[in-house]
């Protein structure tokens, strides 16, 4: 899945990432909820495979219960009392949605980083905003151009001369920022006589916006849409207090946690397609 | 608290760049901004083992005094969303940009009249404010788990746990801003001289 992300184009694969952060955020129902987290999970095991993901979960999601457990003192069934504070499940259930919520956040952003690359942000920045675009592109360039700078002035400047390493670290920097000032003049006489400003400009980039991504684009959008209606009409408003009212699992709730689970996980169907050829 | 305070804060970073577009800027600015940003990034990355004590607030803040609040802002808010390629994306990385934007946007605010160059102690209280302001910014996103709490009272616990950290943003802030504000000053206005940022006024003082 973190290959079909990647290899996807950005537009449709930032898309497929606001769309999932959007029904994150809006998501009350602890069912759809947790899905949500079951999706997520299984997506960061498959592909960290780190248990301690695992532990660090199931402790947010630990610590958010029993601060709201604490604070909270709405909830009609109390469990026990503690130094005065009646501690309340349903206090402590809501806690434990709130920090179902933050876990999710936080295992999507990681999904974010291990699919969307620089060269991603580079291609959509620098389509919205060229002339930013190119700054951004500059300074990702520049940063392991001036380190290595920075090591050859720390190397020639221990073989020179005795001196503290604070001093040195401080004359290195000195004579870094003056380097990286003058090295800087000469990428922009280089800019202006390749005619930079004159004209529009185009920049490299390896995305191609196929058939494919118009599917892939055109899936997410209508999960989206069907993950929007369902939140709209049926999982808008969960009440913990005074007291939850569990209603059952009907067939369309299936239905809708069903749309949850698929929108996050549609891409590993994608990869499944694309590596499990029965023909083979 | 929502998530969607994600959201919203990207999109208030927005129309600053879509003003820096319009203004169409010449190649000059594009070079002195990438070499701030990349400058920034690395100093973030130099003291990556030690958390919180980082110089990035005042390297916005030097890039904001010197190039005034517009190249603060976008120094602030661009290092912050590269450095973290280096340090791993977040629901923080909206955050941070708006709070290290805003933090050289005032920097070059207070310094139009050159008030921070002259005054050290005002430098000093603004590295202090800024931390403070840094440390409230970020609180935000940590509220996202925060449930029913939501409100002045789950952010004043999430102030008050914070407190140390607030601290060492202070004094680092003040500390990078005491060791490294007359070095930079310096070789900046050489650059800006050399790059033909200056205004007629400015060269006479």
């Amino acid at each position: 899945m973190k290959f079909v992300l990647s290899r996807m184009h950005p537009l449709a694969c930032l898309t497929y990432l606001t769309a999932v952060l959007i029904m994150i955020a809006l998501s009350r129902h602890p069912w759809i909820l947790g899905t949500q987290l079951i999706c997520l999970l299984g997506i960061d095991l498959f592909y960290g495979r780190k248990v301690r993901t695992l532990f660090l979960a199931a402790g947010m999601i630990l610590a958010a219960a029993i601060c709201n457990g604490w604070f909270v003192q709405r909830g009609m069934t109390v469990l026990f009392t503690a130094a005065g504070r009646q501690i309340s499940l349903e206090a402590l259930l809501y806690g434990a949605n709130a920090g179902i919520l933050l876990v999710n956040v936080c295992l999507l952003f990681s999904l974010l980083n291990r699919c969307f690359h620089k060269e991603h942000w580079v291609y959509l920045f620098g389509t919205v905003f060229p002339h930013l675009g190119v700054v951004f592109s500059m300074a990702l360039g520049l940063i392991p151009k001036y380190r290595r700078q920075a090591e050859d002035m720390m190397h020639a400047r221990k073989n020179l001369c005795e001196e503290s390493a604070i001093r040195r670290v401080l004359t290195v920097t000195s004579m870094e920022l003056t380097w990286v000032f003058e090295s800087s003049m000469d990428q922009l006489d280089s800019m202006n006589a390749r005619g930079y400003g004159v004209g529009s400009r185009s920049h490299f980039h390896l995305f191609h916006f196929g058939r494919k991504d118009g599917i892939y684009l055109t899936i997410v959008l209508l999960l989206f849409g069907v993950n929007l209606y369902g939140y709209w009409k049926f999982y808008s408003d969960f009440y913990f207090y005074p007291v939850i009212q569990w209603s059952g699992l009907e067939t369309i709730d299936m239905l809708f946690i069903a749309a949850a689970g698929l929108q996050i996980l549609f891409p590993a169907f994608f990869y499944f397609m694309e590596n499990f050829d029965p023909m083979k | 608290m929502n998530p969607l305070i994600i959201l919203l804060a990207v999109f208030s970073c927005l129309p600053y760049y879509f003003k820096y577009e319009r203004r169409k800027p010449q190649a000059r600015e594009h070079v002195v901004l990438a070499v701030m940003v990349a400058l920034t990034v690395i100093s973030r990355t130099i003291f990556a083992p030690i958390p919180g004590f980082k110089p990035v607030a005042a390297m916005t803040i030097i890039c904001g005094m010197a190039f005034g609040r517009e190249s603060g802002f976008l120094c602030g808010s661009l290092s912050a969303f590269v450095s973290n390629f280096f340090f791993g994306h977040g629901p923080w990385t909206p955050f941070q940009m708006i709070a290290w934007g805003s933090i050289g946007w005032i920097g070059g605010l207070l310094n139009e009249r050159r008030w921070m160059e002259k005054s050290k102690i005002l430098l000093c209280v603004y590295g202090v404010f800024s931390g403070i302001w840094f440390s409230l910014i970020m609180n935000c996103w940590v509220l996202i788990g925060a449930g029913e709490m939501i409100g002045w009272k789950a952010y004043g616990i999430v102030f008050l746990t914070s407190l140390p950290v607030t601290a060492e943003y202070c004094i680092s802030n003040v500390i990078f801003l005491w060791a490294l504000t007359k070095v930079f000053m310096k070789k900046l206005r050489r650059v800006k001289y050399k790059y033909g940022f200056y205004k007629n006024q400015e060269l006479d003082s």
